[in-house]
């Protein structure tokens, strides 16, 4: 175990003691490699293993948090004094710990924390040479490489032990094409909770292929006109419009204190009734899934929206006090130097009935999104965007020239109304989520959808 | 427990063949308040001390990062840094520490906290009492962190160097029937003092209540008064584009253009280590370079690239000490102390003034994925106020704003005499306000 249960019982008898109604130790250990790598060879490596402790305590609404790599007892028994010198309460019983849990999925019978760094790179060299031997226009691969091995011990005042072994991978292929001093790029991100046999399964040089056909076609492409337009959003990490269209808007930390556009409208017709929104972290494998959350709960499935109708929030155990609301397995944070928030993991649009052929040909003149970069929400008012990539113009019903340089922006209240086709075709793509609570692993997945009306914002 | 965790890993090296060694370490004492609906809500303390060790193995350079300083973990360690030199193609370039500074780190102690939460709580009530529709709801954050990096070597030489800072900022929400308007004031210190806490409140406030209603407009061209806050983003956004590294792997739209006009002559950019209110002071960088003032745009002219201390080598050229870190955990790439833009001589008001109709812009959000430094362009979601006769008449919101960076710096018909200090991971940036010729908008209407 990180750590014994004979100092995880004297800092959280310290915590009681100090008045705490509720406290939690949270211990982290977590080999990582991270690897940069460009044709020309590793361009810089980081290895190595991230380690430390958070003490968090709860007094009625009040949450208090420290953390520390520190991890010697004199240490966090001075954090938790310090936490609850604030505190205005008696001291509090507690329950003692249980018998530890295991709440790990399936690990891998081969972690890539054990394979050899040298293999490793030859991974990813099968991408940057297929990428850089797809066109001429491509002048530079570049992969990021990383692994995680992350193994977490949750412990609390209400007698949880429960620990948790993370096997993280993913490869993000990133190309680089130019004519000119005109330069474009292109991505692929592939990676899953998994070991060695991820890369067995991978078509590695299609991924690296790719990456520089996006690269290529972006550069052929003229720059996108702005304006109102029908948009067709292919399957895959276009799911990530959801994620920012509305899953951090159901986040509890926005939802609890009525800054959220869905505060209050449980029950009600949020999106269109071809809309059900889900988020799982129970998923097996999957690169936002995980055998618990950071709180100690088993990881689930959250129906977030059902045929358009609002079904609940992600709630973790501190707004889980001010919503009267069971937690939800959501409560996360990137390490131990972060108090967990519920967050996102695997969020995806569920499948429909019509083909993505049938979604092109429906529209008369638009915008085809074959995938997202990134994008933000301001959860108050729903207000988002997020740039696209790998755009075509569409005209009567085919897609007709590449364009470039677009951002999608919306509201997500309106927006998820605007869905009027949702493809059978569900995939899931890998990404990370940034907020509060840190940087985070997470899939956004979806079918290919339509949406009839969102403003476009481009170049030309 | 430090000293003695470094003392056996250089004696476990030296048995490991590993001949030298680099030692990077970035201690860290932070807290963090967080205030709300006029009361104390969060309280968060933190210390860290982290690791990061390079060493010469077989001719090339390896590394490991540590936060667990057992000594038992060492074997591990030592494995870790000869299978990272064994993948490497780096050369190991030493510390040269001997005349650099030793800052020392006088017990870090924060503001007092009962009189921090109090006016982190007044500052709530003037904001709540600011206008009947602003939300009770509101947030009031102080963070303050002390951090000092050290930098040793093998034979026992120590360089240590210190930045201490805060940030204040307050976010709140006006609210009028069915509409909803966020608004949110920040700003960084680093003196002893809070800033004006209330000062912060009327500013959000009045940005909340000022945008309630706000609305989109038609897709154009526009004339924009860029408030500093967004030069300030994009600013910070574009600097990778200066950075040697991405220009040597051909990822900078930039190469080759050295001694170029790059933007008019009334833009410089411009990096100053010990700049009289800088917030990322440093008298070397994070690999002991020590930190040099340069003009990387002087009057429109592109005069030279940030270089870490492998691109300096690459290029024949002394590295200017900006060999930065972005995490503790990587090994050195590139970054900035303090850049700026010198400020103009017009007010915004003036800006807006001799604007007369157009937009003035002041916010902008999904910086990180609409803006590409690798070509310069940049599509943002953007919110602010239509100008007409020089005076903001009434709010935008649910537009963007698009261009490419480089160009729009070519079309400034006037610069700003204000001025907005930004923290950013890659260092801080200062900008004033800038009126710009035409920029790409589009809107709903």
């Amino acid at each position: 175990m990180i750590m014994s249960s004979a100092t995880l019982d004297r800092v959280l008898d310290a915590a009681s003691a100090g008045g705490a109604d509720f406290a939690e130790v949270f211990c982290e250990d977590n080999r990582q490699t991270v690897l940069n790598v460009r044709a020309a060879g590793v361009e810089s490596s980081s290895i190595g293993r991230e380690s430390g402790v958070g003490i968090r305590i709860f007094s009625g609404l009040n949450c208090y948090y420290a953390y520390s790599n520190d991890t010697r007892e004199e240490t966090l028994l001075r954090l938790t004094r310090q936490l609850t010198e604030t505190v205005r309460s008696g001291a509090v019983q507690r329950a003692p710990l249980g018998q530890l849990i295991d709440r790990s999925q399936k690990i891998s019978p081969m972690p890539m924390s054990t394979v050899d760094t040298g293999r490793k790179i030859e991974l990813v060299n099968r991408a940057i040479r297929s990428g850089m031997e797809y066109h001429d226009d491509i002048s530079q691969m570049q992969v990021k490489y990383l692994d995680h091995d992350r193994r977490i011990l949750v412990a609390n005042t209400e007698g949880l032990l429960a620990t948790d072994r993370q096997l993280k991978t993913r490869m993000l292929i990133s190309a680089y094409a130019q004519r000119g001093s005109e330069l474009r790029s292109g991505y692929y991100g592939p990676g899953a909770m998994a070991g060695l046999d991820f890369y067995d399964n991978l078509d590695i040089e299609g991924a690296g292929r790719r990456a520089a056909e996006a690269a290529v076609t972006e550069l052929r492409a003229k720059k996108c006109p702005g304006g109102m337009m029908t948009v067709v959003v292919d399957n895959g990490f276009g799911g990530l419009m959801f994620h920012e269209a509305c899953g951090h808007s159901l986040e509890a930390s926005s939802v609890a204190k009525g800054m959220s556009e869905f505060s209050g409208k449980v029950g009600q017709q949020v999106a269109s009734s071809c809309v059900t929104l889900i988020d799982d972290g129970s998923l097996p494998g999957q690169w936002g899934s995980m055998g618990m959350d950071d709180e100690g709960n088993p990881a689930q499935r959250n129906v977030l929206i059902e045929n358009g109708i609002l079904k609940g929030y992600l709630v973790d155990r501190y707004e889980s006090r001010r919503m009267g609301l069971p937690a939800t397995g959501s409560g996360r944070r990137q390490n131990y130097r972060f108090a967990p928030e519920a967050r996102m993991t695997n969020t995806f649009i569920a499948p429909g009935t019509s083909t993505r052929e049938e979604i092109i040909a429906s529209v008369e003149k638009g915008l085809f999104v074959g995938n997202i970069n990134g994008g933000s929400v301001n959860p108050v008012t729903g207000d988002f965007n997020f740039a696209v990539c790998q755009c075509w113009l569409i005209e009567n019903g085919r897609l007709t020239e590449p364009v470039y340089g677009a951002t999608l922006i919306g509201n997500g209240g309106n927006v998820l109304q605007q869905v009027d086709m949702v493809g059978n075709n569900l995939v899931h793509g890998q990404g990370y989520c940034y907020n509060t609570s840190g940087a985070l692993f997470i899939n956004a997945g979806q079918p290919t959808i339509r949406v009839k009306n969102i403003l476009v914002g481009g170049l030309a | 427990m430090i000293k003695e965790f470094a003392r056996q890993f250089c004696l476990a090296a030296r048995d490991a063949g590993i001949e030298k060694l680099n030692f990077y370490m970035e201690e860290k004492f932070s807290r963090d308040i967080s205030v709300y609906k006029d009361a104390l809500e969060h309280l968060n303390f933190s210390e860290t001390s982290q690791l990061f060790i390079e060493g010469l193995v077989d001719g090339k350079a390896g590394s490991v990062f540590v936060e667990n300083y057992d000594p038992a973990m060492i074997p591990d360690y030592i494995q870790s840094l000869r299978d990272c030199a064994a993948i490497s193609g780096k050369e190991f370039i030493p510390y040269e520490l001997e005349g650099l500074k030793r800052t020392p780190f006088v017990d870090y102690h924060y503001t007092d906290l009962n009189s921090t939460v109090q006016a982190m709580c007044q500052a709530s009530r003037i904001a709540r009492e600011y206008d009947s529709r602003i939300d009770e709801g509101i947030q009031v954050h102080v963070n303050e962190t002390g951090r000092r990096f050290t930098l040793a070597d093998e034979r026992g030489n120590i360089a240590t160097d210190v930045v201490v800072g805060g940030k204040a900022g307050i976010h709140l929400v006006a609210r009028d029937g069915q509409l909803v308007q966020p608004g949110g004031r920040g700003k960084p210190y680093n003196t002893e003092n809070l800033p004006d806490m209330d000062e912060l409140a009327r500013i959000a406030s009045w940005g909340a209540v000022s945008r309630l209603g706000a609305t989109s407009c038609p897709t154009g061209g526009y004339p924009v008064v860029l408030d500093s806050r967004v030069v300030g983003e994009l600013l910070d956004a574009f600097m990778p584009a200066f950075f040697a590294q991405n220009i040597h792997s051909r990822m900078s739209v930039l190469a080759g253009r050295l001694g170029e006009q790059l933007t008019g002559e009334n833009i410089s950019i411009l990096e100053d280590p010990y700049m009289a209110g800088g917030f990322c002071t440093r008298n070397f960088d994070d690999e002991g370079s020590p930190a040099t003032q340069k003009a990387i745009v002087d009057q429109g002219r592109l005069c030279c690239w940030l270089h870490n201390r492998e691109t300096a080598q690459k290029d024949g050229v002394p590295s200017g000490g900006n060999g930065f870190k972005t995490k503790f955990n990587e090994a050195v790439s590139t970054g900035y102390t303090n850049v700026y833009i010198p400020q103009g001589e017009k007010s915004l008001e003036e800006l807006l003034h001799q604007m007369g109709t157009g937009l003035y812009i002041t916010g902008v959000s999904g910086v990180f994925a609409g803006a590409r430094p690798n070509s310069g362009d940049f599509s943002l979601i953007s919110s602010g106020y239509r100008v007409e006769n020089g005076k903001m008449a009434r709010a935008v919101n649910q537009i963007t704003i698009a261009g490419n960076f480089f160009d729009m710096l070519k079309d400034v018909l006037a610069v700003g005499s204000d001025e907005y200090w930004m923290i950013a991971p890659n260092g801080s940036v200062r900008t004033p306000s800038l009126y710009v010729k035409n920029l790409a908008i589009s809107g709903k209407e």
